[in-house]
């Protein structure tokens, strides 16, 4: 058998049409190529879910099984078509974890939230737990293939323990700048960037998790250090910032 | 709120748009690629296409000779149908003065994403599996003059007990 089931608030006119759509789909298959799915369409209701992301979010939920046998012919591309509208936006469905699930980071995020404009939501409160548990994704024993695709990673990095300290005196003045962002996942980019008092800006990096930086201030006046780190998931960055001044 | 659309939709408007109730009324497209402004097409008319990765549609009032234009209250009613496949009514309140009257059908998008969304073949579905004597939907069933088989009067009104035999 090849499955999707699609969970949607029971209320929510999309579910109606979601089957509708996929009726036609059916019917077209039919008639205009000669393949039919030889499966089902079903309606199961549920209450809502305790689980953070489980897919029975809403009160009252519908999960809509669409099933059929792999070995005859059109069945594969009814599921297919079921996969696809339900992840596409102006249906949105929520698809189950454990059967087909060919989701991106973006289908995740649009549905339980935490994306880059609105950190925040379901997904945002499953990725906090999930860094404290990984030390913010520094330990990787959660994450497999299907978790970086999906998103169920660390997405957001921290910005450690950062010092600047003077190394030397005037008129070579010398700074050195240090910072510990170890509590990231191991792919997390550091870079620093360096305004002087005249505006002129330094973009360094980048630099690895733990390290330092020696940089010069001939100029007097206040020079304003930014550290970042960087993470990019599935085409999406974030960043941390950290900011310091030192005044030569 | 604004109701959100995503790809190419096309616009036909169903009834008036302009003066509904006790106020002016107006609906207003935001955040598409090439169709942003207020919809102004009469009756039967509309937008050919309205593309965009995330876009609004906006239905506001003005009781002030619109000077002051406020966010009515709509909602959006997807369905399906033979031909044109995914499409959504978004019906607004009417608005007479301090009671909103009736809700009434404004426009009809048609998802033009034919990936997402082809068309129907415009003929009927499962002919294979709905044998011919059973009642089609609406139309009371069997043709045959004066039959009085359970298969012509099931749709009609009373309840009749269905019988597998009939006029055809």
């Amino acid at each position: 058998m090849d499955s999707v089931e699609v969970f949607f608030d029971a209320g929510d006119s999309n579910l109606i049409a979601f089957v509708d759509r996929l009726l036609l789909f059916v019917t077209n298959e039919e008639v205009l190529n000669g393949e039919s799915a030889a499966g089902y369409i079903s309606l199961r209701f549920t209450g809502q879910t305790q689980a953070t992301i489980g897919p029975e979010v809403f009160v009252n939920t519908c999960a809509i099984e669409c099933s059929a046998l792999v070995d005859v012919s059109g069945s594969s591309d009814f599921v297919t078509y079921a996969t696809s509208l339900a992840l596409h936006p102006n249906i949105k469905g929520i698809l189950h974890w454990g059967q087909r699930s060919d989701r991106t980071q973006g289908d995740i995020e649009f549905r339980f939230g935490d994306s880059p404009s609105n950190p925040t939501g379901r997904l945002h409160q499953w990725r906090s737990a999930l860094s404290l548990l990984t030390d913010n994704g520094r330990l990787n024993g959660f994450s497999s293939e299907f978790t970086r695709r999906v998103g169920l990673e660390i997405v957001q990095p921290a910005i450690g323990v950062t010092t600047v300290n003077k190394t030397a005196a005037p008129p070579a003045e010398q700074w050195k700048l240090a910072w510990n962002c170890l509590s990231n996942p191991p792919e997390t980019q550091i870079f620093l960037d360096i305004v002087s008092p005249l505006g002129v800006q330094q973009h360094l990096g980048p630099f690895a998790l733990v390290a330092d930086q020696t940089f010069a201030t001939p100029n007097p006046g206040q020079y304003k250090i930014t550290v970042t780190a960087s993470l990019e998931r599935n085409g999406v960055t974030r960043t941390a910032t950290g900011l310091l001044t030192v005044t030569a | 709120m604004p109701l959100t659309f995503y790809g190419s939709w096309s616009l036909v408007v169903l009834n008036a748009i302009h003066q509904l109730g006790g106020a002016n009324m107006r609906m207003r497209i935001q955040g598409s690629t090439d169709a942003d402004g207020i919809v102004t097409s009469p009756v039967g008319q509309g937008i050919a296409s309205i593309d965009g990765a995330s876009w609004n549609i906006f239905i506001e009032f003005s009781r002030d000779n619109n000077v002051t234009w406020k966010e009515d209250t709509d909602y959006r009613w997807p369905s399906v149908t033979a031909t044109n496949g995914l499409v959504v009514n978004i019906t607004a309140s009417v608005h007479y003065y301090n009671e909103i009257f009736e809700a009434l059908d404004l426009v009809q998008l048609v998802y033009l994403n034919r990936t997402i969304n082809p068309p129907g073949s415009g003929k009927p579905p499962f002919g294979f599996t709905v044998p011919s004597y059973w009642p089609q939907r609406g139309d009371g069933g069997g043709t045959q003059k004066g039959c009085t088989c359970g298969c012509c009067r099931c749709c009609r009104g009373k309840a009749a007990r269905v019988v597998r035999r009939c006029c055809g």
